[in-house]
């Protein structure tokens, strides 16, 4: 599209850059990673998903981050404790994590991890959410990376979960998304401070 | 699509799709990151493209849902890190696209999203509504303020059109 701003012409620039110093892998080696998550995936749903995610999580987390300290790992959910029954999100195809929005509060430090409760809620108009109803409990790794602003005095930052103890273990007070991955394990917590609470 | 078909596929969009990438998000090692990813993804679930049928904005679909979050983008970096290396040695980016990837990271993502479909995958409104899911009116409305914001902060710049077409010479 033409236009005055000579937008399209820098654009087009742009992106040629971005094109000429590109070293892309190989189709094959492209195939192989998909061939081998395929495969990963299918170990998972086989044996039940806890023992070979588990695996799998902290493996593949601990060789990126060696050397990085404590590698984060994923969690997954335990049983709702009230009806209507907690259902983990499913990520919409193509899409890596599936959103649960809610409050987290009542944090505890547990021998095998830091144990939340999160009170659903819903999206309903642009910017405002309500409860769902379902409340269900779980335990995080304290490394759990979590995106803070107002629990955190107002300052976008990113910290652990391990240092978010105190400010979560009081009642529901602050509202975060809650990102589950496509095995249902919780990958990381990012405050959702564009929401209102009706 | 078989492995002939997905090689003939990633052969003729992978450049393509980073330097896209790369527009949207102001980030050459972070656009391939992410349009690799994608691309294992595609392969992943290859009889779900072949339904789709438009294998490409599928792609660019899932690279940029995987640019946006923060955690998504270091996860995916530090992956690719470890498996390819160091970077290659590349030169810096020139002046203009430095001015205008600066531009383009003070709009909001999303205005910049649909200026790149728009502007750069010669992509219609209808598309882009399409292809980010949002109704034609809110494509319109962003693409103009995006527009209207990078044209003020382009101002007095090199880039700024009122100062002259840049030289084509210059850009090789």
């Amino acid at each position: 599209m033409a236009d005055e701003t000579g937008l399209d012409d820098h654009l087009a620039r742009l992106a040629a850059d971005g094109r000429r110093f590109a070293v892309p892998m190989a189709a094959e080696q492209i195939r192989v990673r998909g061939d081998r998550r395929r495969r990963r995936k299918r170990a998972v749903r086989m044996s039940g998903g806890v023992l070979v995610a588990a695996a799998v999580a902290v493996g593949g987390l601990s060789l990126v981050l060696s050397g990085r300290g404590p590698a984060p790992t994923a969690a997954k959910p335990t049983p709702s404790l009230s009806a209507p029954r907690f259902v983990p999100p499913t990520p919409a195809p193509g899409e890596e994590y599936a959103v649960e929005i809610g409050y987290v509060y009542d944090a505890r430090v547990l021998a095998d991890g830091i144990q939340v409760t999160v009170k659903q809620l819903r999206t309903e108009r642009r910017g405002t959410a309500v409860p769902t109803g379902v409340v269900h409990k779980v335990t995080l790794s304290p490394q759990t990376p979590v995106e803070v602003e107002q629990v955190a005095g107002g300052k976008p930052g990113d910290m652990r979960l391990a240092e978010l103890v105190d400010r979560l273990s009081g009642g529901p007070r602050w509202v975060f998304a809650v990102d589950y991955d496509g095995e249902g394990r919780i990958q990381s917590l990012r405050e959702a401070v564009w929401l209102t609470v009706e | 699509m078989d492995e002939q078909a997905f090689d003939a596929f990633y052969a003729g969009s992978v450049g393509r799709l980073i330097g896209q990438l790369y527009a949207m998000i102001g980030d050459r090692g972070e656009a391939q990151d992410v349009v690799q990813e994608a691309f294992v993804r595609a392969w992943e679930h290859r009889a779900r493209l072949d339904e789709d049928g438009a294998p490409e904005a599928w792609v660019r679909t899932v690279a940029w849902r995987l640019a946006v979050s923060r955690w998504r983008r270091v996860r995916t970096s530090l992956s690719f890190a470890r498996r390819q290396g160091p970077p290659p040695n590349v030169p810096p980016p020139d002046t203009h696209h430095v001015l205008l990837v600066q531009a383009l990271r003070q709009i909001p993502a999303a205005q910049r999203r649909v200026i790149v479909l728009h502007h750069l995958c010669d992509l219609e409104v209808k598309q882009v509504a399409a292809e980010t899911n949002s109704p034609v009116g809110t494509v319109k409305a962003q693409l103009s303020r995006g527009r209207a914001a990078l044209a003020r902060i382009l101002a007095d710049t090199e880039l700024d059109p009122r100062a002259g077409r840049v030289s084509e010479v210059e850009h090789g």
